[in-house]
């Protein structure tokens, strides 16, 4: 039963706290009932008093009635006061008898027996007497019973002894009351000291309890506690109690011992985790360091990553350079800094004033740094003291690095460098490695830019070259959309810019050329062919192209194969409107000849025909034989005329100029022409004296002869044909002006084109090859001539040729250099006539010639001008001969090796050969013997590789 | 004896037709360009036309359209003197209405025996 209890903590404070209650309520009851007994006792005995008093009460009334009634009776005599008596006689008997059996006091007895001494005498002696009086009228008596025997005095007393009584009973009463107050206190009391007393009881359960539970608890928390605070425990306390707590306690040490056995084991592995650790700590402070490395890159990266950014959005060197120098000088905390690109000599600077610049750019191509740099290709630091202008206001001296990084190319090369200036410090190893880190991306972006320029300027220069092409060149993906177009073929299109074109789709440009070609689906064939066919080489296309002019285009493609796939077409469209006419022309023009051959044909075979086969008259023989002469010669001009045509379409045509004068030869050709044409009349008009040309006198004459011939031709009803001389500041003008059909403004432009006659029915019967003012423009053109036509319909024509002024060739020395600027031989002579002979002969061949006449300015010039030759008369105007001018020539060390030949009329060869002339003529002889020996000593000399003779009349050659 | 047009623009031609013809007398009207010719064909009747193709003002192939068109002389024997002789030339002038054809140069002898077979037939 004892462990029964003792095994549980619960049990026992239900046990201990049932019988605490139990406790309460057995002392509450039994108090309760004390104090019920105590209040009925004193209850029993105050109502006992209180029936003593009611017995008082109603004897009283009793007497006092019976006295009434009994003075009513003998007042009145009425009998019904004694029966009233009578009863009350009875009530009180019975009061009497309950009164006596109920008390027993001492008290009670002596009242009673009083009370029944009275009334038994009253109403057995007294009454009954008093009776009999009234009954028998001695009222005397009565009276005197009443007062003299004392009647009355007895009732008195008698009441007078139950109030005594009644006073005692109250009096009883009353100290019952206080009894009864008394006693409830008391036990008011004592049930008070009971609650009091079972809190206390109740305080010390609790305490008990607290002790029995709280304090084991608390010893195994310290345990825990001790546990916790490291220290070693063997004992833990209550391990013996059977409760909860002993359970607790059994539970905690036996959670010691093994936590306490694993220990040794914990401590071992917790050396080796320590061990661990220590190694952990060490890889982390390594990584911390890598990272650190790490972030130091990042940042780099970012720095790079941002410069980078920065000078990689411009395509224009300028601002790369700008940008490159400006991010620079900040990245690397600099106050100023300049690049300096080798290519061009370029810069751009940070904080550097103008002067600073072109100080630079002058003299650091020169330098020992630049020098340097290219050598080691590392950046290159100066320190130095800061100058005036970077210290400012700061008077002290204080150190200014300078810091060369070359820009490196791919190929190792130093493409530019960088300088930028920290005034007052220096940069650091790291700092320098990592600025030429930059440099590299530099180097990148000015070979990016360099080479994007290089891109450019090739893309320009295709652009200018495919526009500058005359063919029509469209470059088309497989689709047949254009990627580019050209100039020429934009003008096909009729558009403004090629660009507009660019990625026009198929279906759009070829649209746009059907519209305006006659036979589009043929067009179309082909250009789908070329499209699509993967071999197309060598297949074209010629059609018409409508617009303000008509073309005709032959159009061919070639497939753009690049590593056996078609990257697309080009389709060139060749305007061959020109050679396209020019064929028609051919052919019209060979009808036209084999027309123009026939009829003078046809006279000379009939005539001679009629002369073989008829018998004619002498007369009729010989203008038979006139007219076939006059044929026969016309054939031959023809054939001249197409001949010409031929030389100068395959440009052999030779040209024997010379100095001529044009009047004789216009002069020739009109007294030839006369003879023909017999309805016109001829007029000379010369207004110049300047009419020397320089020029091929049979050329000349045709180019006059086809305009008088065609002047006469075309005015066939006659008229003046005038030919007038005259000149401006530059040429030597003639008109020749006709009166004629004139021509139709539509045909002047074509006027000149070779094969080309203006087709006019009034002109059908005028004979002609077509080449005539082909020819003589031809000509004109060899003379440095130009020709032009003013007409009117109707009213005749003019033609005008202009040659270039030719000075009269015995000029004077100083308008021959003015022209000349330079010379390949001098002449000195005084003899105009004949200098002008050999400068005519000289230029033929090819040399510029400067004349002179006096031997003091030839020397002057020949020092200028050093020319290849000199040739020299002995005697001259002024003060020096030719001998001195030969002594002086050959002294002197620029002009000893000058090659002189001495023309001259003196017989002095040996004389002119021991000064060191390389050729003597004795005048008079011919120029060409001169000009040969001058060739020879020239050639001689250029075989020592020192001039170059001009090739024969390469000046008439342009 | 016949009566024959000759109409030729150049002088010398037209003087060796002239003589050739003449001689073996044949009357002989002359027109120095198509316009002149076609104004006489306007005027008389000939026994035959011989028209140079290149003439001026108007050419011997538009005479001899107009001749047959505008003149309506269906049955004029016409005759061109042509340097064009390729076969298109020849088949042109069939199509405008000429008889006979003859290029150039010509013999003046074949001239005369075809004017001769022309006539007599």
């Amino acid at each position: 039963m004892r462990n029964y209890f003792k095994r549980s903590l619960g049990r026992k404070v239900i046990i201990i706290n049932l019988v605490f209650v139990f406790l309460l309520l057995a002392g509450m009851v039994s108090l309760r009932l004390y104090h019920v007994n105590l209040t009925q006792s004193l209850d029993k005995e105050i109502s006992a008093k209180q029936s003593k008093l009611n017995f008082v009460e109603n004897m009283r009334e009793n007497l006092n009635s019976v006295m009434f009634d009994s003075r009513g009776y003998f007042a009145f005599g009425s009998e019904t006061f004694l029966d009233k008596i009578g009863q009350k006689e009875q009530q009180i008997e019975m009061d009497l008898a309950t009164f006596e059996k109920n008390y027993k006091t001492a008290q009670d007895k002596n009242l009673l027996v009083e009370i029944q001494g009275f009334t038994d005498n009253y109403f057995n002696e007294m009454l009954p007497r008093a009776i009999q009086y009234k009954r028998q009228g001695q009222m005397d008596k009565l009276v005197n019973m009443s007062q003299d025997e004392g009647g009355t005095k007895q009732v008195n007393d008698v009441l007078e002894l139950l109030n005594l009584f009644e006073t005692d009973v109250q009096k009883e009463i009353n100290s019952i009351y206080k009894q009864k107050d008394e006693k409830t206190s008391t036990s008011q009391w004592i049930y008070f000291s009971f609650l009091t007393f079972m809190v206390l009881v109740f305080i010390v359960l609790i305490r008990l309890m607290m002790k029995q539970f709280g304090g084991p608890l608390r010893e195994i928390a310290n345990v825990s506690t001790q546990i916790t605070n490291g220290h070693y425990v063997t004992d833990v306390p209550h391990t013996k109690r059977l409760d909860e707590i002993g359970l607790l306690s059994q539970a905690f040490e036996k959670m010691i011992r093994s936590t306490q056995d694993n220990e040794q084991e914990l401590i071992a592995q917790n050396e080796e985790l320590a061990a661990q650790q220590d190694e952990l700590n060490e890889q982390q402070e390594k990584l911390r360091e890598a990272l650190l490395t790490t972030e130091q890159n990042e940042k780099m990266l970012l720095k790079m990553n941002s410069f980078i950014h920065s000078i990689s959005n411009t395509l224009d060197k300028n601002q790369l350079l700008k940008s490159i120098i400006s991010n620079m000088v900040e990245i690397t905390y600099s106050s100023k800094g300049i690049i300096w690109v080798i290519d061009g000599n370029q810069t751009a600077s940070v904080g550097l004033s103008e002067s600073e610049q072109t100080q630079f750019k002058k003299h650091f191509p020169d330098s020992g740094i630049l020098v340097k740099l290219k050598e080691s290709n590392l950046s290159h630091q100066v320190m130095r003291d800061a100058s005036t202008s970077e210290k400012g206001y700061v008077e002290v001296t204080y150190k200014s690095g300078d810091l060369y990084i070359p820009i490196i190319s791919g190929k190792r090369e130093v493409l530019a460098v960088l300088v930028v200036t920290r005034i007052g410090s220096s940069y650091s190893g790291d700092e320098v490695s990592e600025y030429q880190g930059l440099a590299r991306q530099v180097a990148l972006s000015l070979e990016k830019i360099m080479l994007y320029e290089d891109s450019e300027k090739q893309r320009v220069t295709m652009k200018n070259v495919m526009n500058s092409i005359h063919e029509g060149i469209q470059l088309i993906d497989n689709e047949g959309n254009i990627i580019s177009a050209n100039q020429k073929f934009c003008e096909f299109m009729s558009c403004n810019q090629p660009d507009q074109l660019t990625n026009m789709d198929f279906e759009e440009w070829t649209l746009r050329l059907e519209e305006r070609v006659q036979e589009a689906p043929e067009l179309l064939a082909f250009i789908q062919n070329a499209v699509h066919e993967k071999n197309d080489v060598g297949i074209s296309h010629v059609f018409e192209l409508d617009g303000e002019v008509k073309r005709v285009i032959q159009i061919y493609s070639e497939s753009l194969i690049q590593n056996d796939t078609k990257l697309g077409t080009v389709i060139v469209y060749r305007d061959i409107t020109k050679e396209y006419e020019v064929d028609q022309m051919k052919s019209e023009f060979v009808t036209t000849v084999s027309h123009e051959l026939r009829t003078p044909l046809s006279s000379v075979l009939g005539f001679t025909e009629l002369m073989l086969t008829r018998e004619l008259k002498p007369e009729r023989q010989k203008k038979y034989l006139t007219t076939i002469h006059q044929e026969a010669f016309r054939l031959t001009s023809l054939i001249n005329d197409f001949l010409d045509v031929q030389k100068m379409e395959s440009g052999s045509q030779e040209f024997d100029k010379k100095y001529h004068s044009i009047l004789p030869i216009i002069q020739d050709v009109i007294d030839v022409q006369k003879v023909s044409g017999d309805k016109h009349m001829f007029d000379i008009d010369i207004q110049t004296e300047m009419l020397s040309v320089f020029g091929d006198r049979d050329k000349l004459s045709q180019v006059f002869m086809n305009l008088i011939s065609n002047a006469i031709k075309y005015s066939p009803e006659g008229g003046t044909v005038l030919v007038r001389l005259y000149n401006n500041d530059k040429h030597l003008i003639i008109d020749v002006k006709d009166e004629g059909l004139g021509i139709p403004q539509s045909a002047i432009g074509d006027l000149f084109t070779k094969f080309y006659r203006v087709d006019n029915s009034d002109r059908r019967k005028i004979g002609g090859t077509g080449l005539g003012l082909a020819i003589v423009k031809e000509i004109v053109k060899v003379h440095q001539g130009q020709i032009s036509v003013e007409s009117t319909l109707g009213q005749g024509s003019t033609f005008t040729v202009k040659f270039p002024v030719i000075e009269d060739v015995y000029v004077n020395a100083s308008i021959t250099m003015d022209k000349g600027q330079k010379a390949d031989i001098i002449i000195i002579e005084d003899d105009r006539h004949l200098a002008g002979l050999i400068t005519e002969e000289l230029i033929e061949r090819g040399f510029q010639i400067a004349q002179f006449n006096k031997g003091e300015e030839a020397l002057i010039m020949i020092e200028k001008l050093k020319p290849e030759a000199i040739i020299l008369d002995i005697l001259l105007e002024g003060e020096m001969d030719g001998w001195q001018v030969i002594q002086t020539l050959k002294a002197n060390e620029n002009t000893k090796d000058i090659p002189i030949f001495i023309s001259t009329a003196l017989d002095e060869k040996q004389r002119g050969l021991k000064l060191g002339a390389a050729g003597y003529l004795i005048k008079p002889y011919q120029p060409s013997q001169l000009t040969s020996s001058i060739l020879q000593v020239l050639l001689n000399k250029e075989k020592n590789g020192h001039i170059l003779v001009p090739e024969e009349n390469n000046r008439d050659h342009h | 004896m016949a009566r024959i047009l000759l109409a030729e623009d150049e002088e010398i031609l037209r003087m060796l037709v002239l003589d050739t013809l003449e001689d073996e007398g044949y009357e002989i009207d002359e027109a120095t360009d198509g316009q002149e010719a076609y104004e006489r064909l306007s005027m008389n009747d000939y026994d035959l036309v011989i028209l140079d193709y290149m003439m001026p003002r108007m050419t011997g192939l538009e005479v001899v359209e107009k001749t047959r068109k505008v003149l309506n002389k269906k049955d004029m024997k016409m005759m061109i003197l042509s340097a064009k002789n390729q076969q298109a030339d020849r088949e042109r002038m069939k199509e405008a209405g000429a008889d006979f054809f003859m290029s150039k140069p010509f013999s003046p002898q074949q001239l005369l025996e075809t004017i001769g077979e022309i006539l007599s037939a």
